[in-house]
């Protein structure tokens, strides 16, 4: 963790409100996304992440792990959106359209025909996402998209570092072969 | 020269063995034979042949079975170069050879240069605001006692060795309560045997305040009580009353109960004040209403003169 992050930290546990809405900001779009992939929808995704700050705007006081603050954040926002699916306790149909939105946010420098190729295979990632099984998509949520090191996301997860290994490269294998048939779905529809 | 005499003296030839006749004729049938020619030159350049993928698929269906499902199951730590060496090399291998885990290895590659992309999503223009509303904004001590209490009981009730806890904890109270030679209340355990043995004599009854009642009367009089009747009918109008009142704080308590297992902390000050309202009831209900002592012979025949 970086040397200003465990500095905010501190300052939020001193009970800087200042530090604690930097912290607020910064993180604010991680935890929106993280809880995304749970509950596939757009409004609770953002209901989720405001409950997972709450809480950790309670617990901050007795956290002392400071150099883990990102993976203890990430998995309070992985409690949350679990607890809220079982309060819930139907999934609703991915909204696609509003995957595009929630997720555009776009590289100002990027060249037009690139993002506009980024975007579309993005949109396929997504999807591909989508029809893949909780246990292997939470897997690539927490290494591939939110870049925890392995030892973290099995502390997360609660698995076997070895469990975690081989899931996650399962996971990446069938995301490529959903992104592959959606791809090829996709050129023979058009 | 026929093609089997060029190949019979091919090597010869290659390393310079032949008299000058038999190369001149080696030489003139290579350049009319493209056959002969194009062994010649892959004899003499070493170039490797290419590998016959249709064979070797076939003898892996012979033997091992495919290996597709295993190298793909490592392309993730090939990708990353977390294999060793001669692991690494026949994966490579592998996909030299095989286009449908190179398709497979390009698209993972594809994956994982979007994947970041989707790490951050658009919290909203108020998000920030709202959470700060939730967190800083909350002046009321009040509140945060309230929130202090309900994340304290929050983490009581989700510990796991809990029931174990409260259940040697009620039996070490009891055992010192009942049971010890200086215990407040010996006796204790016998009169609630003695009622629990009342009340289960009366299971057919239809009132079941009358039938409680009933059954503490029977276990009054077992132990010489000297109550009359009209005191006993008093004290059931009260009994009955304090059932109501039981029933009521009992009802209140589950909702209690609701907001506490369901963790809401805004409903769990409305549950208790509702409680404490009920219990409140209750107390008064037990303390009020004298019951009905004989009637005085006396104040009867008064009572009489006056109405008549």
């Amino acid at each position: 963790m970086s040397e200003d992050l465990r500095h905010l930290v501190h300052r939020c546990q001193s009970g800087d409100e200042l530090a604690w809405e930097t912290l607020v900001r910064r993180f604010q779009n991680r935890v929106v996304a993280v809880a995304y992939h749970y509950v596939r929808s757009r409004e609770e995704a953002r209901d989720v992440a405001q409950e997972v700050f709450v809480r950790i705007y309670r617990s901050l006081p007795s956290f002392r792990q400071t150099d883990r603050f990102v993976p203890w954040m990430l998995q309070i926002a992985r409690t949350c959106s679990i607890d809220h699916l079982r309060r819930r306790k139907v999934r609703p149909p991915a909204q696609d359209l509003a995957a595009d939105e929630l997720f555009d946010l776009a590289d100002e420098g990027a060249d037009p025909a690139e993002e506009a190729e980024r975007r579309s295979d993005r949109r396929l990632l997504e999807r591909a996402l989508d029809a893949m099984g909780e246990i292997h998509r939470e897997i690539l949520v927490m290494k591939e998209i939110q870049g925890l090191p392995l030892l973290e996301v099995a502390r997360v997860l609660g698995i076997p570092v070895g469990t975690a290994k081989s899931r996650a490269n399962r996971a990446r294998a069938e995301l490529a072969r959903q992104f592959l048939a959606l791809q090829d779905s996709t050129e023979e529809g058009s | 020269m026929h093609c089997h005499e060029f190949h019979e003296h091919l090597d010869a030839w290659l390393t310079g063995g032949l008299d000058d006749d038999l190369t001149r004729r080696m030489e003139a049938h290579r350049d009319r034979c493209p056959e002969c020619a194009t062994v010649a030159d892959m004899l003499r350049d070493g170039t490797p042949t290419p590998p016959d993928t249709e064979l070797l698929g076939a003898v892996l269906r012979q033997t091992s079975g495919s290996t597709c499902s295993t190298v793909q199951d490592q392309l993730g730590d090939w990708i990353d170069g977390n294999l060793e060496r001669t692991r690494a090399d026949a994966i490579a291998d592998h996909l030299g050879g095989c286009a449908g885990c190179r398709r497979l290895h390009r698209a993972m590659e594809r994956c994982g240069d979007l994947l970041p992309d989707l790490a951050a999503a658009d919290a909203g223009p108020n998000f920030t605001a709202d959470v700060l509303m939730a967190t800083i904004d909350d002046p009321s001590l009040w509140r945060v006692f309230l929130r202090r209490l309900c994340d304290g009981w929050q983490s009581l009730v989700l510990r796991p060795a809990l029931p174990l806890e409260a259940g040697f904890v009620a039996t070490l109270a009891l055992v010192l309560l009942t049971a010890t030679p200086v215990a407040p209340w010996p006796h204790l355990p016998a009169q609630a045997l003695a009622v629990v043995q009342g009340v289960g004599e009366q299971v057919r009854d239809v009132d079941p305040a009358g039938r409680a009642w009933r059954g503490l009367r029977s276990t009054r009089t077992a132990v010489g009580s000297t109550a009359t009747e009209e005191a006993d009918e008093g004290l059931l109008g009260r009994w009955r009353a304090v059932s109501r009142e039981l029933g009521d704080v009992a009802e209140s308590g589950q909702g209690l109960g609701r907001a506490l297992v369901s963790f809401d902390g805004d409903a769990w000050l409305p549950a208790a004040e509702q409680l404490g309202r009920e219990a409140r009831e209750l107390w008064n209900t037990l303390r009020g209403g004298v019951p009905p002592t004989t009637p005085d012979p006396s104040r009867e025949a008064g009572a009489s003169e006056e109405t008549s």
